[in-house]
């Protein structure tokens, strides 16, 4: 009977293994095709992927192979891409800083304020309270894109449309890392911060020394979400900012179709860096911040 | 130990991730301060010029050859080498000056005049060897037919002289003829009767001769008949047994009677036999005499006359007819000979006559090459500048090749340019021409005349009167002015681009970015109003004050982004 089990365990096992494996691959397959394809010449892109950007594009022109073509493995291992982009192509280093310049100070600000908003949040009660935290919410459930036209609206009036504070400005006030906070806040155990005043300490040093280091994981796992949610958008700066050398690469990326096809895969590659470095920077931070703020941790 | 290990990890982990990520933006934030310096190393540098207002003098731009008024061409006189140039090309000469010194060598052309010469006089004296006709054959021929024409009317006179004796000759001859056939019959009867008579048959024989032979001859066979059937009754008898001996008797008496009458009969008969025999055999001994004699009388008459002889007078007048006429064509084939062979005489002394001149013709030629042979020195025959040599020191020259060209300068020199008739609507003749590649300022040029290009109806001939140092066939380019005018938009001839969509210019457009200016390239579609050699006038979207591309370093396009020059 134990064998029989055992036996079926293995095998439910092995099924949801194999399963994993093919959902991973699915997965996986974007990133790795982007990975490989920065290897190959453009030409040789050109050949692969023409069609498909000839149908996008609006000019049309007569490609090697008119059919689809995925491939993993270059003809020919080449760093033209690269050297294309980083030795010949200022306006990709420039959208590259462009998105650092825009997504930079909205993940610092987006966090500082996230942490004194959720730390107000968690700390005093009323209904006034109650009444933003539930818009808050309400703002945080929306889509993005719902927000947008608003966005537009007051930027053109405060006069920062097709600046960068046009997106700067929106990010630094984001709902979800204060809601994401204010939940990890909350668990926090107010004996802590009691003990804490009765030593003497003031509003600032409770939340200094007190708060700050318990929500560490929590921050930086907000950060990194926070960053790659801008470091990957797309809709802002294209309705925001006219200009199009202020666009960020994220936007160069959307609009491949236009663009040199051959850069496209050494261009993403090189975009995708900065948060995969992040990530493997952060990743136990970001696991038991998320796991922290989803309150299994007590 | 393991633990130690999971703690540490992570921390060195993220040292290592965050100095990757360190080192990662560094080396983008140096990519991006170099990004410009590395890109504008590759942009195409261009110098560029801005747009003005004012006015422009029109100017056409033509380019001739100039070539002498006059010109001659110095030719060798005879095969030779060149062994010095004393001239060059350019430098003047007056006439009498040596030009070259050659030196003659074998000459080939003397050595072909004199084997023709040759050959020449040995076919005169060919010509003049020849026999003269002479006729001895056919005169040979006439004198033969005439000789034969006399003996034939002679023979004919003769013929006509002996016709009596040759008729009676004849007459005898005929009778003798016709006397042998009835001997040669009669001889042939006799022979027959005699041969006849030999075999008892003497019924056969002629009337004439029979005589009593045949009565005889009756008797003979009927007494021979009687004995047979005496005999033949007397056997009958004897056979029969009731026969007497007196029967029998009587029958022997009677066939004993009748032998004794047959024996009577036949001695009778033979002497009538042996008498007839004799007088045929004299007949035939007469016959055979008289055969002879007229046999030696015909044989005589025709051994006597040859066949000539028999030919009558009438056969020897056709004869000495045909020979007349023999005779006449042998004279008449004579003549058209002799007049035949007189043209042909005459046409031979034509001949020889002009293989005579012909030598001497020859022989003058000989003379001429043999003097050309003789000069060294080859000279100029006018005043002038040399404007070509075609030889070189060791080149060997045939007789009347051009070796040198000399440009008379008194002549003076023009140069004739074919252009759009549209484009000489705004020029007048009789201005002068300003000379672009006359570095010196020595070459002056006028416009002397306009006129129609028959070749090309479209266009028209420009001719210039060239003076100065000027050589026939250099090429001269001048710049003809038109007519002055004011223009809003004036740029450089450089900055002026052609395709097929027609004329344009590339003006520059700046674009201001965080990495600093940029420059690009944006193509104006332009109608030029006016040119001179370095500005034209032009109109389109183009303002005062635009700067325009005249030069880059690399193909420019529009829409390319591009570098200002330093």
């Amino acid at each position: 009977m134990n064998i029989r089990k055992k036996r079926k365990d293995f095998l439910f096992k092995v099924l949801l293994t194999v399963f994993a494996g093919l959902v991973a691959i699915v997965f996986l397959m974007p990133t790795v095709l982007t990975i490989t394809n920065s290897f190959m010449t453009s030409s040789e892109i050109s050949a692969n992927y023409g069609v498909m950007f000839d149908n996008i594009s609006s000019d049309k022109k007569t490609y090697i192979s008119d059919t689809l073509n995925l491939k993993f493995i270059p003809d020919k291992v080449s760093f033209s891409q690269y050297f294309a982009v980083l030795f010949k192509s200022p306006e990709y280093l420039l959208k590259f800083w462009n998105s650092v310049i825009l997504v930079v100070p909205i993940t610092f600000f987006q966090i500082v304020v996230a942490l004194f908003a959720s730390y107000g949040f968690a700390r005093y009660d009323g209904k006034i309270k109650q009444i933003i935290f539930f818009s808050y919410i309400i703002l945080m459930l929306m889509p993005y894109q719902v927000t947008l036209v608003p966005n537009f609206l007051v930027a053109d009036k405060l006069g920062i449309l097709n600046t960068r504070w046009a997106i700067i400005l929106p990010g630094i006030f984001s709902p979800f890392s204060v809601f994401l906070l204010t939940k990890v806040m909350k668990r926090i155990p107010t004996s802590y911060i009691e003990a804490a005043k009765l030593d003497g300490a003031s509003e600032w040093q409770i939340f200094r020394h007190i708060c700050l280091p318990l929500c560490k994981s929590a921050v930086f796992s907000v950060t990194l979400l926070v960053f790659i949610d801008y470091w990957n958008m797309v809709e802002q700066p294209l309705i925001l900012l006219e200009d199009k050398e202020m666009h960020p690469l994220s936007v160069f990326l959307s609009e491949i179709n236009t663009g040199d096809v051959g850069l496209a895969f050494a261009v993403a590659v090189i975009y995708m860096i900065p948060t995969l470095l992040m990530f493997l920077y952060g990743e136990d931070y970001l696991v038991e911040g998320i796991t922290y703020s989803g309150g299994i941790k007590g | 130990m393991n633990e130690n290990k999971k703690i540490i990890n992570p921390e060195k982990r993220r040292d290592i991730i965050k100095n990757i990520l360190i080192v990662f933006l560094i080396v983008l934030l140096i990519l991006t301060f170099f990004s410009n310096t590395i890109m504008n190393h590759s942009l195409p540098e261009i110098a560029t010029e801005s747009s003005i207002s004012g006015s422009l003098t029109e100017k056409l731009n033509a380019s001739g050859i100039v070539e002498s008024n006059q010109s001659y061409e110095v030719k060798a006189k005879g095969n030779s080498t060149i062994d010095e140039i004393k001239v060059k090309t350019g430098q003047e000469i007056k006439k009498g000056d040596i030009l070259f010194t050659v030196n003659s060598e074998e000459n080939t052309e003397l050595k072909e005049a004199e084997t023709l010469l040759k050959s020449l006089e040995l076919e005169y004296q060919k010509m003049l060897l020849k026999l003269p006709k002479n006729y001895a054959t056919e005169n040979q021929t006439i004198k033969n037919a005439q000789e034969d024409l006399n003996a034939l009317i002679a023979k004919r006179d003769e013929a006509v002289s002996n016709q009596a004796e040759n008729d009676s000759k004849k007459s005898e001859y005929n009778q003798a003829k016709s006397e042998l056939s009835g001997i040669t019959s009669e001889l042939a009867d006799i022979q027959m009767y005699i041969t006849s008579l030999n075999t008892d048959d003497i019924y056969s024989i002629g009337s004439e001769y029979t005589g009593n032979i045949i009565g005889i001859y009756e008797e003979y066979t009927k007494a021979q008949s009687e004995l047979q059937k005496a005999e033949s009754e007397l056997q009958t008898f004897m056979m029969s047994p009731d026969v007497s001996e007196e029967m029998i008797q009587s029958l022997q008496d009677k066939v004993n009677q009748c032998s004794d009458y047959l024996d009577q009969c036949e001695s009778a008969y033979k002497s009538e036999k042996s008498a007839l025999h004799n007088t045929l055999n004299d007949r035939l001994d007469y016959l055979n005499g008289e055969s002879d004699r007229l046999n030696s009388i015909i044989n005589n008459y025709e051994s006597n006359l040859s066949a000539d002889d028999i030919l009558t007078v009438d056969a020897l007048n056709e004869q000495i007819t045909a020979k007349q006429r023999e005779l006449e064509s042998l004279v008449i084939a004579l003549e058209d000979a002799k007049k035949q062979d007189n043209l042909e005489s005459q046409s031979n002394d034509i001949d020889i006559k002009a293989k005579h001149e012909e030598i001497e013709a020859q022989k003058l030629v000989v003379d001429k090459i043999k003097k050309k042979d003789s000069e060294k020195e080859i000279k100029a025959d006018y005043s002038g500048v040399v404007s070509q040599i075609n030889v070189k020191i060791g080149d060997t020259v045939l007789p009347d090749e051009a070796v040198a060209v000399i440009d008379i300068s008194e002549e003076g020199y023009t140069m004739t340019v074919s252009v759009e008739a549209e484009k000489t609507k705004k020029i007048k003749a009789g201005i002068s021409v300003d000379v672009l590649n006359d570095w010196s300022n020595s070459i002056n040029a006028d416009l002397v005349e306009i006129k129609n290009d028959t070749q090309n109806k479209k266009n028209r001939i420009l001719k210039f009167k060239v003076s100065g140092n000027v050589n026939s066939g250099d090429t001269l380019s001048v710049s003809i002015p038109c007519s002055t005018g004011r223009y809003d938009t004036i740029i450089p001839k450089s900055a002026l681009n052609e395709d097929s969509n027609g004329k344009f210019v590339l003006i520059v457009k700046s674009k201001s970015s965080p990495l600093g200016n940029r420059y690009f390239a944006e193509r104006v579609d332009v109608e030029v109003l006016a040119s001179d050699e370095v500005s034209c006038a032009v109109q389109g979207s183009l303002n005062m004050g635009d700067y325009v591309i005249t030069t880059s370093s690399k193909p420019v396009q529009s829409g390319d982004q591009v570098k200002m020059k330093d």
